[in-house]
C-alpha cells in the first residue's frame, strides 16, 4: 500500500509489519511513522494540508492531524455487537481538503469537510466501487448494473418462446423460479431499483441503499405482469426461494436485515425470539443472532396481501466452537431448500426448541424460544409447526 | 486497453488505478491486472509498460496503483500485488516514464528489507 503525496515529493508505504513509512528522497530513505494500521487498503494525502493523512484499515477510516505520527479513528468499520459502522471502500481528499468516503454496500458516497468528525451523504450513486483524487478532482468508478432477465424456451430446447428482462435501472437479481400448472412462471429476487415494476408493494419503507425483495408472475407467454410486489422494510430484504402449490399460491423464503420486516399475525414465529440463553462451554459459546433473519411468505395467487408471512429464524448465531456453523446465515441456506418442500410445510430451524447434543459439548443444547410481551395462551394459539427437519 | 483476443479469450482487464500527468494530462499510466498500460493520447492508443515489474501468481503483472510526480513526469511509483492481495505488494519507481521499474525497499534501522524479486526483462 502506497501513495505519493500530491505535492510530489512525500511518498507513504504501509508495509507488511502495518507500519507507516514516509520518503521524502524518492524512495531512498525512509522514516517511521505510525503502527499497528492492519489491513490497509487505502492512503490519502490532503493537498491543502500535508499533515493532514488518511488511511482507510480494518478498523476503518483513520486521521492523522499530525503527519502520520498518530491517528485516531474518525469512521469505523462495522463491528458485531458494536455501533454499526460504515464499510467504506475507497478514500480520497479534494483539493479543499475535503474528505470522500465510498460505501458500495449503501450505494453512497460521504463526504466530510471537517477531517471525518460528520459525513454527510451525497446524492445516492448506486453500484460505486473506488474513488480516486486526480489534480484535486475526485472520481468515482462504478460497476454496471446488473439487470435480471428470463427466457422460455420449448420442451426441445431449441426455440425461445419469450425472453424478457425484468428489473429497473439498478442493480437487480433474480433467486428463484416456479412454474405452476399454466406455465406461468414465479420469479423472486431483489431489487434496488426505485423503478423497478410492480403492481403492488407488502411494505417498502424509504430507506438509501437498501434493497427490496419481490414476487413477480409472468403470464405464460411472457407478454405480461400477472402482479410484481415488493416485500420491503426498513433494512434489506432478499428473496431466495419460491414454490408454487396446486391452487396458485406463491411461498416465498428469503432473508432480511430488518426487525420489523411486515409479519402477518398468528403465524409461527410473529417477532424476533428475544430469549436469554447464556451458554458458554469450553469451546463453543453461543451469542444473539442480530444479523440476518430468514423469513416465510405465502401469498395468494393474485399476488395481493400475503395470507401470512413469519420469520422463521434461529435464536442464536453460534461461534467459536471448531467445526460449527454459523446459525444467523445457516437457517437462510436451509430455508433455501423448501423450494423442494410440499405444499403444507412446516420447518424449524436447529437450535430452537429441540435437544441437540453438540459433539463438541458435554451437555445437550437446549434453548427455549420466547416472543416478548406475549402469554403462554399466546403461544399456544400460533399456527403450529408439524414437522421439522434439517437438511 | 486490450480486448479479449483469441489468445486470452477469458481475459477480464481490471482497472485499479490511473496516473495522470500533471504537466501533459493526455499522458496516463493505467494499472490493472494484467499489466501497466501507458497512453500518451488521452487514452486512444495504448502500450504495456511493465518492464521489471514481477509476474504474479496470476501469470500477469498486476498492478494495484501507480502515481506520476506531478513535478516531474519522468518519475513515477508503482505497488505490484504478487498473489491476488493475500501478501503484500512491492513498490516499485521508474524515473524514465515508466519505461523501465526499479523496486524499492522501503525499510527503516528496525526492520527487515524484504529481498529482492527477480523481475521480468
Amino acid at each position: 500500500m502506497a501513495t505519493l503525496a500530491p505535492n510530489g515529493n512525500d511518498l507513504y508505504v504501509i508495509d507488511a509489519n502495518a507500519t507507516l513509512l514516509k520518503s521524502i528522497d524518492g524512495g531512498t530513505t525512509w522514516q517511521q511513522l505510525a503502527q499497528q494500521l492492519y489491513q490497509s487498503t487505502g492512503i490519502a494525502i490532503d493537498p491543502s494540508n500535508s499533515a493532514n493523512i488518511y488511511v482507510l484499515d480494518g478498523a476503518g477510516v483513520q486521521r492523522s492531524a499530525d503527519g502520520g505520527v498518530t491517528f485516531t479513528t474518525v469512521a469505523p468499520a462495522p463491528r458485531p455487537g458494536a455501533t454499526p459502522g460504515i464499510r467504506v471502500q475507497s478514500i480520497a481528499v479534494d483539493s479543499t481538503g475535503a474528505l470522500y468516503l465510498s460505501a458500495p454496500a449503501q450505494n453512497q458516497i460521504f463526504v466530510s469537510a471537517d477531517g471525518g468528525a460528520t459525513l454527510k451523504p451525497l446524492p445516492q450513486l448506486l453500484h460505486v466501487l473506488g474513488l480516486m483524487a486526480v489534480g484535486g478532482k475526485v472520481f468515482a468508478g462504478l460497476t454496471t448494473p446488473s439487470v435480471p432477465f428470463v427466457v422460455k424456451l420449448d420442451p426441445s430446447a431449441s426455440k425461445i418462446l419469450y425472453s424478457t428482462f425484468l428489473g429497473g435501472t439498478f442493480s437487480d437479481g433474480l433467486n428463484g423460479i416456479a412454474v405452476d400448472a399454466q406455465g406461468e412462471a414465479v420469479l423472486t429476487g431483489y431489487t434496488f431499483s426505485p423503478d423497478f415494476p410492480v403492481t403492488a408493494t407488502v411494505a417498502n419503507p424509504a430507506s438509501p441503499g437498501k434493497n427490496d425483495g419481490f414476487v413477480a408472475k409472468l403470464r405464460a407467454d411472457g407478454t405480461h405482469l400477472f402482479f410484481s410486489t415488493l416485500l420491503g422494510a426498513s433494512k434489506s430484504v432478499s428473496s431466495s426461494g419460491v414454490a408454487v402449490d396446486s391452487s396458485g399460491a406463491v411461498y416465498v423464503t428469503g432473508q432480511t436485515s430488518a426487525p420489523d420486516f411486515p409479519i402477518t399475525p398468528g403465524v409461527v414465529q410473529p417477532a424476533l425470539p428475544s430469549a436469554a440463553c447464556p451458554r458458554s462451554q469450553s469451546n463453543f459459546s453461543v451469542t444473539p443472532n442480530t444479523g440476518t433473519y430468514a423469513f416465510v411468505t405465502k401469498l395468494p395467487p393474485d399476488g395481493s396481501a400475503p395470507a401470512y408471512s413469519t420469520f422463521l429464524t434461529q435464536v442464536w448465531k453460534h461461534r467459536s466452537g471448531s467445526g460449527r456453523r454459523s446459525g444467523g446465515r445457516g437457517d437462510y441456506r436451509r430455508l433455501h431448500h423448501l423450494t423442494r418442500l410440499p405444499n403444507l410445510f412446516q420447518y424449524v430451524p436447529a437450535g430452537i426448541s429441540r435437544t441437540n447434543k453438540s459433539a463438541h459439548s458435554s451437555q445437550p443444547l437446549r434453548c427455549r424460544v420466547h416472543y416478548k410481551g406475549e402469554s403462554r395462551r399466546r403461544q399456544s394459539d400460533r399456527k403450529q409447526l408439524i414437522w421439522a427437519a434439517v437438511i | 486497453l486490450p480486448a479479449p483476443t483469441a489468445a486470452n479469450p477469458n481475459i477480464l482487464v481490471t482497472v485499479n488505478s490511473i496516473g495522470v500527468d500533471a504537466i501533459s494530462p493526455s499522458i496516463l499510466l493505467v494499472a490493472t491486472n494484467t499489466g501497466l498500460y501507458f497512453s500518451s493520447d488521452a487514452g486512444a492508443t495504448w502500450g504495456l509498460f511493465d518492464t521489471g515489474l514481477p509476474v504474479s501468481a496470476s501469470g500477469y503483472v498486476s498492478v494495484t496503483s501507480v502515481f506520476i510526480n506531478p513535478n516531474n513526469h519522468l518519475i513515477a511509483y508503482a505497488v505490484t500485488d504478487q498473489n491476488n492481495y493475500l501478501i503484500p505488494g512491492y513498490l516499485f519507481k521508474s524515473v524514465d516514464a515508466g519505461n523501465t521499474w526499479t523496486q524499492l525497499n522501503p525499510a527503516y534501522p528496525a526492520s527487515h528489507p524484504r529481498r529482492p524479486l527477480p523481475c521480468r526483462t
